[in-house]
């Protein structure tokens, strides 16, 4: 015969007061991200090569001391694939030169000095590159979103978003290789002067809507409470 | 033939192209002095694993770009 009523686990029981012990703390976002996260069924981990990280313990510029990262999200690293090529191409376009004779009147040491250059600068590009992959990133708080976006070596833009003023976030997939990837743009309206907050080719984006609308929520709930 | 000006300088062609080779490798090692700075800025702006193998990748190319430019003096 079936159970008709199942008395909660013990440790249920005492998870559901840590949570709502930390709710009133000091530390009361930690309960409320616990509990997003839960719901979500999301675990802190690193996924689609440090592209989708959930609570990394990182900090940011401009953090304060009540602000936890919920998630750090950076472009999928499918993205990277052209400018790998066209490394890939730049390096053995000097042994493709060389090899038609056109500088056979040159001398030796300004080939090699040349080639030398040359390899410096691939280098140089690629690292631009990897830098800006690895430092536009858009994270999400308990408080706000922060989009910190690297135009190039001298220019930096940094958006906030407060999840108290945004409108419904939407995300958008679609295509070949985003399906394959599970990757897509996410836009989050807002009541501001600039209007929406993009994070743009981050992998699985219907889960940083929902965990963006849900901690939203949550703050909403805890500003109705007065708290 | 060289020119008469290059004669009065007691300049050859390939003395030239040197120059404007160590010039440009010159400005290439201010360009690799801002990549430096600009990772340092970066990774003030969001604290992550590989700030330091980044600062270290840059300090490296700066050192490659400055023996390139004592190189091609000594080599060219």
């Amino acid at each position: 015969m079936p159970d008709i009523y199942t008395a909660p686990s013990k440790k249920k029981i005492q998870a559901e007061t840590y949570v709502e012990e930390m709710k009133d703390s000091k530390f009361w976002w930690k309960g409320m991200i616990d509990e997003v996260l839960k719901n979500v069924g999301e675990t802190p981990r690193s996924a689609a090569m440090g592209a989708y990280n959930v609570r990394p313990g990182t900090t940011f510029v401009t953090q304060q001391e009540d602000e936890e990262v919920v998630l750090l999200l950076r472009a999928h690293p499918i993205i990277n694939i052209p400018w790998i090529i066209l490394a890939i191409l730049m390096f053995i376009f000097p042994i493709i030169l060389l090899n038609t004779g056109m500088f056979s009147a040159v001398p030796g040491k300004f080939i090699f000095m040349g080639r030398i250059t040359w390899y410096l600068m691939i280098i140089m590009f690629v690292m631009e590159k990897i830098l800006y992959w690895y430092y536009s990133v858009f994270i999400v708080t308990n408080e706000r979103l922060v989009d910190i976006d690297f135009y190039n070596l001298m220019y930096r833009m940094v958006t906030y978003a407060n999840l108290n003023h945004i409108e419904e976030p939407a995300s958008v997939t679609g295509g070949f290789v985003r399906s394959i990837f599970q990757y897509g743009n996410v836009w989050v309206t807002t009541a501001s002067e600039k209007p929406t907050v993009e994070a743009l080719n981050v992998p699985y984006p219907d889960k940083v809507v929902d965990i963006i609308s849900r901690l939203s929520e949550e703050l909403e709930k805890r500003r109705e409470q007065g708290k | 033939m060289n020119s008469p000006l290059f004669d009065l300088l007691n300049l050859t062609f390939l003395d030239i192209i040197k120059w404007m080779f160590v010039v440009g490798l010159v400005i290439y090692v201010v360009f690799a002095l801002i990549i430096v700075r600009q990772v340092k800025v970066m990774s003030e702006a969001v604290d992550c694993d590989a700030n330091s193998l980044f600062q270290i990748m840059s300090w490296l190319h700066l050192l490659m770009a400055v023996l390139l430019v004592a190189f091609a003096i000594v080599i060219l």
